[in-house]
């Protein structure tokens, strides 16, 4: 062996392995007590030593020649960074034809007025999202249920189109619905426009329609997916879930759902501490039940797969990307530096901009912490404003503490709004965060999957990620 | 070498030179160091200005064909004038490209129909500068190639696989999709038994009955990952069915051949047969007499 | 319970980090006596087995503080080269 230098790497032990992870984000499995033979230079492996000098662990060279690439695929993984906000989230009405126990909304009655935007805001709103440089700019149009306000959807897109006459960007669009009212003008635009249509599906009926607060939720959710694909095709509709405590106990039947309703994907989401959700308070509790029911889920997911159905778990493939993949991801809560602001912006039926989706769900408490601006203001006062510079100080996790030293801190991100909304502080607390224990959970459990059955799962991951 | 290009044909070679920078210890057409850059030039000028307009593709290679430096360059200009439709290929060990005016100049005069073929050797650099015979080798290869790839010409990669190299199989896979992620696709190639890969035999022949696993892990990896890949020069019967959709028709006509036990072979027609040139026949060949 | 350790091979840092991922279940008091740290802890309820968490992460931050003291300029140098060019904004643009 010759002789080397380090490169910088950090390291934690999972099944009984030690796993390696380079400033990158490039994972290397090995012995037990690597690490300690790496800085003492009492390597014995000879293939071992050649696949750390590979993967960029150590360098037979002080100053590696091959530095600037490896400085090229460091902002290859940055690279989300290069075109600001791609996502823009119109909420246009507090307004809602459902009572879901979990709103993160903090929807009103369906008649209520004075919570929609107006048309002179969604047009101020439009032009700021081009001021952004992103090449793709997607609108995403939310609510309460934004299909309550089809007049406004169309004014939007047609604005949006308009301006982009001259500004040639490629557009999407993106509709976050409960499918319950789909009139056939509004499906109509969607299919003119490409318009994809997002809706919620927790499970079965049974628990659909306790988490949505009506009986007839789930038969009203299926006939609108049924009529949105109609018109639109199959890949126009997607479907994500919110786990309440009641689905906690369901993991299989809801992976179940989803296949005999003909969804190639998945993505079992947590539920946020936000609007009527609050209301739970044994969040130490739901996370550990959380942890479970998704390592269940998954373990059966991959069972599918196993057996010829391609059906893929959106959140692992977002980790799973970053980690086995030499590219970056848009997911906007995993990232780092944060995806709000950088990733993300929300123009909120209250005239005013937001830093995030959940940065707008604090507003309706009273917090208005990451309300950056007034619609009207100028795009340079909201972006690069006081409030935005504040949050950047503490949307690195490479500085922050917990983070910074955490193994796997290249596939987890910073979440400023989180940990302000749980703790009362935008830098966080790693140690009693939800979010980190969460998040290193589930990392840990796929690292510890590739390790243990590797030949079993890394097909059925290349396939989720080709 | 031809004296007129066909339309059709893939073997329509440019020889700039017998030179070389590298010395790989399988190189089937060992370098001399006579300066002949510009008797090849005259050459092949004569080709290009009597090929016919419609020719699909030229390929210039050498030795290494890079080192004929403002002549490469001033050649593939007088091919894109003259052939304007015709894909370029270039096969070169890339180093080169390591500078970057140099991959800038090739993308001026080359424009979009050009691709390079630059051999990669291991993932670990000390064995493929071994493998290359040359210090210095690997570190050039890659910088050369994120050249190409930062002007947006098309590059592809060959593995030539020996006795040095065929156990990191997979390794170099997974190394190939994280930092040559931009390739276009990749070769896995039998070595040609032939040069320097005789003289060599005794430390650098293995028999590819031998290395099937790691070379299938390797397909099984760079397909997985969406990356297109073949396999060059191994026989069908020496490789599981379900890995015959890889395999290519690599070996050129004119070198090709086949054993007497071929002639019962169902796949005969399928198959790339073997190097005529080649010093050493396989191991393990057999005709396929059912169908698979 | 107390642990003590000597601040010669376990520099104040690596003791803050481990002490940081335990202040949310423990009471924590550090003493600095001469060369040796005297910890006191809390609401242990198993001594052994802490003491044991405790050295393991203890000397997994000492590791990693090797390769970060090894590694600190290289890794300067690597996002200097790789996020140094975007001079893009300019002061003029972000106003005060």
């Amino acid at each position: 062996m010759k002789k080397y230098a380090l490169l910088p790497f950090n390291f934690t032990r999972l099944s009984g392995k030690e796993v390696l992870i380079n400033e990158l984000g490039d994972m290397l499995i090995s012995p037990i007590g690597t690490v300690q033979k790496i800085v003492d230079h009492t390597l014995d492996d000879e293939d071992l030593y050649k696949t750390l000098v590979a993967n960029s662990f150590i360098s037979e060279e002080l100053l590696p020649t091959l530095l600037d690439i490896y400085a090229s695929r460091l902002r290859l993984k940055k690279s989300f960074l290069d075109d600001r906000a791609a996502l823009h989230i119109f909420v246009l009405t507090l307004r809602c034809n459902q009572n879901c126990v979990y709103c993160q909304a903090s929807s009103r009655e369906e008649g209520s007025a004075h919570c929609s935007m107006t048309f002179d805001m969604m047009e101020a709103s439009v032009k700021l999202m081009f001021r952004s440089t992103s090449q793709h700019l997607t609108m995403e149009f939310q609510g309460g249920e934004p299909s309550l306000e089809p007049k406004l959807i169309k004014f939007g897109i047609e604005k949006a189109e308009e301006i982009n006459q001259t500004e040639c960007r490629n557009l999407s669009y993106v509709l976050c619905t409960n499918c319950r009212s789909l009139s056939d003008e509004l499906l109509e635009l969607c299919r003119q426009y490409h318009v994809l249509i997002s809706t919620s599906l927790d499970g079965p009926s049974y628990i659909h329609n306790k988490n949505r607060g009506r009986e007839d939720s789930y038969e009203k959710t299926m006939a609108g997916i049924c009529k949105a694909r109609e018109v639109l095709g199959n890949d126009a509709v997607s479907a994500l879930m919110t786990t309440s405590e009641l689905a906690l106990g369901y993991p299989k039947e809801i992976v179940d759902e989803y296949v005999q309703d003909g969804f190639t994907d998945i993505f079992l989401r947590a539920l946020n501490p936000y609007g009527l959700a609050t209301e739970n308070e044994n969040w130490d509790l739901y996370n550990e039940r959380f942890v479970e029911f998704y390592k269940t889920a998954l373990d059966y997911i991959i069972e599918i797969n196993k057996q010829g159905t391609f059906f893929r778990e959106v959140y692992a493939a977002i980790i799973l990307r970053k980690m086995l993949t030499p590219y970056t991801t848009g997911f906007v809560d995993l990232q780092s530096p944060a995806g709000t602001v950088n990733s993300v912006l929300i123009y909120n039926y209250d005239g005013y901009v937001y830093a995030s989706d959940e940065s707008r769900m604090l507003a309706e408490n009273g917090d208005h912490t990451f309300r950056l601006g007034r619609i009207s203001d100028k795009y340079e006062e909201i972006v690069y404003g006081e409030k935005v510079r504040k949050i950047g100080k503490v949307w690195a996790n490479e500085a922050l503490a917990g983070c910074s030293d955490c193994p796997v801190k290249a596939y987890c991100g910073a979440d400023p709004v989180r940990h302000h909304s749980t703790q009362g502080d935008m830098y966080g607390f790693r140690p009693s965060s939800f979010v980190c224990k969460k998040n290193k959970a589930i990392i840990e459990h796929l690292i510890s999957l590739i390790i243990e059955r590797e030949d079993e799962v890394m097909p059925i991951f290349r396939s989720w990620l080709r | 070498m031809k004296e007129q290009f066909e339309i059709e044909s893939n073997s329509n070679i440019l020889f700039v030179t017998d030179q070389c920078n590298n010395h790989c210890v399988m190189c089937c057409q060992p370098p001399k160091q006579k300066d002949d850059f510009d008797y090849y030039f005259k050459k092949n000028v004569a080709l290009i200005k009597s090929a016919p307009k419609e020719t699909k593709v030229v390929c210039i290679t050498g030795g290494e064909p890079t080192l004929a430096g403002d002549k490469i360059i001033e050649l593939v200009r007088i091919v894109r004038e003259e052939l304007p439709d015709t894909d370029i290929q270039i096969l070169s060990n890339g180093r080169s490209f390591r500078d970057y005016d140099f991959a800038h100049q090739l993308k001026d005069v080359g424009g979009e129909k050009i691709f390079v073929g630059v051999p990669l050797h291991s993932d670990y650099v000390g064995d493929h500068d071994k493998i290359a015979g040359s210090k210095g080798a690997f570190n050039e290869t890659m910088l050369g190639l994120y050249n190409l790839a930062d002007e947006g010409i098309a590059t592809e990669l060959r593995v030539v696989i020996n006795k040095i190299n065929y156990q990191r199989l997979p390794q170099m896979a997974e190394y190939i999709f994280k930092n040559l992620y931009f390739v276009s696709w990749v070769a896995l190639m039998g070595m040609e038994d032939t040069g320097y890969a005789t003289k060599n035999t005794n430390h650098i022949w293995v028999e590819p009955k031998d290395y099937t696993s790691q070379l299938c892990k390797a397909v099984d990896i760079l397909d997985g990952w969406g990356i297109p890949v073949a396999i060059f020069n191994i026989p069908l019967c020496l490789l599981s069915p379900e890995y015959h959709h890889f395999a290519a028709q690599s070996i050129s006509d004119w070198k090709t051949k086949y054993l007497e036990i071929c002639n019962d072979c169902l796949l005969k027609e399928k198959c790339c047969g073997l190097f005529a040139t080649s010093q050493k026949t396989y191991l393990g060949l057999k005709p396929f007499t059912q169908n698979v | 319970m107390t642990l003590q350790i000597d601040r010669k091979i376990y520099p104040d840092s690596c003791i803050s980090k481990v002490v940081y991922w335990l202040s949310d279940q423990y009471t924590i008091d550090r003493c600095l006596e001469g060369n040796n740290e005297i910890i006191t802890i809390e609401g242990v309820t198993n001594e052994q087995l802490f003491k044991k968490m405790f050295f393991e992460k203890l000397n997994d931050f000492k590791l990693r503080e090797v390769i970060n003291a090894e590694t600190k300029d290289i890794r300067t140098i690597l996002y200097a080269k790789a996020f140094g060019d975007f001079d893009d904004i300019t002061e003029e643009e972000i106003t005060e």
